[in-house]
């Protein structure tokens, strides 16, 4: 026997594995998500230009602005969290989602019920509001219903396990917030307390549902993405369990929310961001790659605003609904600025290469091929995030500042950015697969 | 990445093309020049420069190959084997090429020999 090794290496244990590769789900099935999301990212940017002058003016309470932050929060956001986590989970967990099947008509029930709920809430015709938050709403719990199944058979319950099942569990709790928040626009039960339903509804969705997925995912892909392994978990897991102690007592508490209670739930989701956004930092800091491509670099600007958020939560707290466009720029600050631009980067790590992944992975050794770069510009997405970034600063600036041109003129950047990513994105996925 | 990821082949082939026994150095060299044409697509380096080949073995006509990948979470580890069983099948005198994946040692950044960029 002869034997070449490499020389810095000490002599490795043989322990062959199973790769997770076999278990991915269909290209089609994360792939429906993304453009969806993407087409939704589209309406809510358009939309964001449309109310920009409601949002400088602090009316954050208007149906025409709940009706973008559900564009970015359910369309964008968490359309992109499904489809990414149908492919995350097998390489993840080691175990495909358990119904392919059910996920597809999850996809439909939610993507024909959130327009649907949208044109309701902005025509003010309730059937068609309730029948759209039914029909996505069904979709949602048949979603959780699906990876619950999943996450029971999964060999490994580490961090990333934890918080998806932390985070399932909140979404069925935003989902019924949700609808009850549906169902006084009809009935009108609720009464005085709507506004702190709604600071509820939004926080449970944010911090339990958004916030705990984020952990999960960026905890497996941040060393992936950024060759930064070395970096130690514990901040990962200290911002999963306060977030969840957090989002979990507002949800209990949400009868009860005296200011002591609300300053501790604040404190401890506040901890859980932070914990968080360290983490995060450290693995950029940490990184081998030391160029930031544009996805990492997307996401480390939500990352940015994320904490701008944060910061702003006391000031929020302190002046209520007297200061109504804070109120304002802290939601914009998470949802534009925050998770939607940490989506945003994520998705142009996924996508590209899932479709590098379909289209090229059995011909590797067998003929030079692109790399994932290859497939998109480089400088077009750098553009997209700089449109990005940009945008929701100036929007934030104007609405901080009461001016409405500026924000209009930041949600017009915002929306360029879309369209950018929109233009890079969506034909990458929907040309017909060929080799080239 | 090697701009012409099948030099190495070129170099372990007669020039008259018909397939002949290599001095097993030589073929031991050419496997590992073979491998830099299988690459990680999403970090753009190929697996030796990223230290994720632990060992060649040759015995006969078999080629083992013993790597690891970045991260347990890494979906392309099918891929790469494929590619490896690819690149090597073009090795004269091998007409078997074993990959395995193994864990131990954990790869780490600081394995990557060299990083442009």
């Amino acid at each position: 026997m002869i034997a070449g090794v490499a020389p810095p290496v000490r002599p490795a244990t043989a322990r062959p594995v199973d790769s997770g590769a076999s278990a991915q789900p269909s290209y089609r099935l994360p792939m429906e998500h993304f453009v969806a999301a993407i087409v939704f990212l589209l309406l809510g940017a358009a939309g964001l230009v449309h109310v920009a002058p409601q949002l400088t003016a602090g009316y954050f309470a208007a149906r025409e602005v709940a009706a973008v932050t559900h564009l970015f929060t359910l369309g964008w956001i968490t359309t992109s969290i499904l489809g990414a986590l149908y492919q995350f989970l097998p390489v993840a967990l080691g175990v495909s989602i358990r119904s392919e099947r059910l996920a597809h008509i999850t996809f439909l029930a939610y993507t024909a019920g959130l327009p649907l709920f949208i044109l309701g809430f902005l025509s003010g015709r309730h059937p068609l509001m309730l029948g759209g938050a039914a029909l996505f709403g069904s979709g949602l719990l048949l979603f959780v219903l699906n990876l619950g199944l999943t996450l029971r058979d999964a060999p490994e319950r580490g961090l990333t396990w934890w918080c998806l099942a932390g985070a399932a569990l909140f979404l069925v709790a935003t989902v019924i917030l949700g609808a009850s928040l549906a169902g006084n626009l009809r009935w009108g039960y609720i009464g005085d307390q709507r506004l702190l339903a709604i600071g509820v509804h939004l926080h449970v969705a944010l911090a339990g549902w958004v916030l705990l997925v984020a952990i999960g995912v960026a905890h497996r892909l941040l060393p992936m993405f950024l060759l930064s392994h070395e970096v130690p978990a514990w901040p990962a897991t200290l911002s999963a369990w306060f977030t969840a102690l957090g989002a979990g007592l507002l949800l209990l508490f949400h009868h009860f929310l005296v200011p002591p209670v609300l300053w501790l739930v604040t404190a401890l989701i506040a901890v859980g961001a932070l914990s968080f956004v360290g983490y995060a930092a450290t693995h950029f800091r940490s990184r081998k790659r030391r160029a930031l491509d544009a996805g990492m670099s997307l996401a480390a600007a939500g990352i940015g605003y994320l904490l701008l958020g944060v910061a702003l939560a006391p000031f929020v707290i302190t002046q209520g609904v007297s200061a109504p466009r804070l109120a304002v720029a802290y939601v914009l600050a998470l949802v534009v600025g925050g998770f939607s631009l940490f989506v945003a980067g994520h998705q142009y790590k996924i996508v590209p290469f899932l479709v590098w992944f379909h289209r090229y992975s059995s011909l590797m050794g067998k003929r030079q091929l692109p790399v994932v770069a290859d497939l998109y510009s480089a400088r077009t997405a750098r553009s997209a995030g700089l449109l990005f970034a940009a945008g929701s600063a100036l929007l934030l600036v104007g609405v901080l500042t009461g001016n409405s041109l500026l924000g209009r003129a930041g949600a017009v950047l915002f929306f360029g950015g879309a369209a950018l990513l929109g233009a890079q994105l969506l034909p990458l996925v929907l040309r017909r697969s060929h080799v080239d | 990445m090697s701009t012409d990821p099948y030099s190495a082949l070129d170099r372990v082939t007669p020039a008259s093309g018909m397939r002949a026994i290599e001095p097993p150095d030589e073929m031991i060299g050419a496997a590992w020049g073979l491998l830099r044409s299988v690459y990680d697509p999403e970090i753009g380096l190929d697996i030796v420069t990223l230290g994720l080949v632990y060992g060649i073995e040759v015995e006969g006509p078999v080629i083992h190959v013993r790597l690891t990948l970045t991260t347990r979470a890494c979906p392309l580890g099918d891929v790469i084997t494929s590619g490896i069983e690819s690149v090597l099948y073009g090795l004269p005198g091998i007409d078997q090429v074993k990959t395995e994946i193994v864990w131990e040692p954990r790869w780490h950044p600081g394995m990557i020999q060299e990083v442009e960029g």
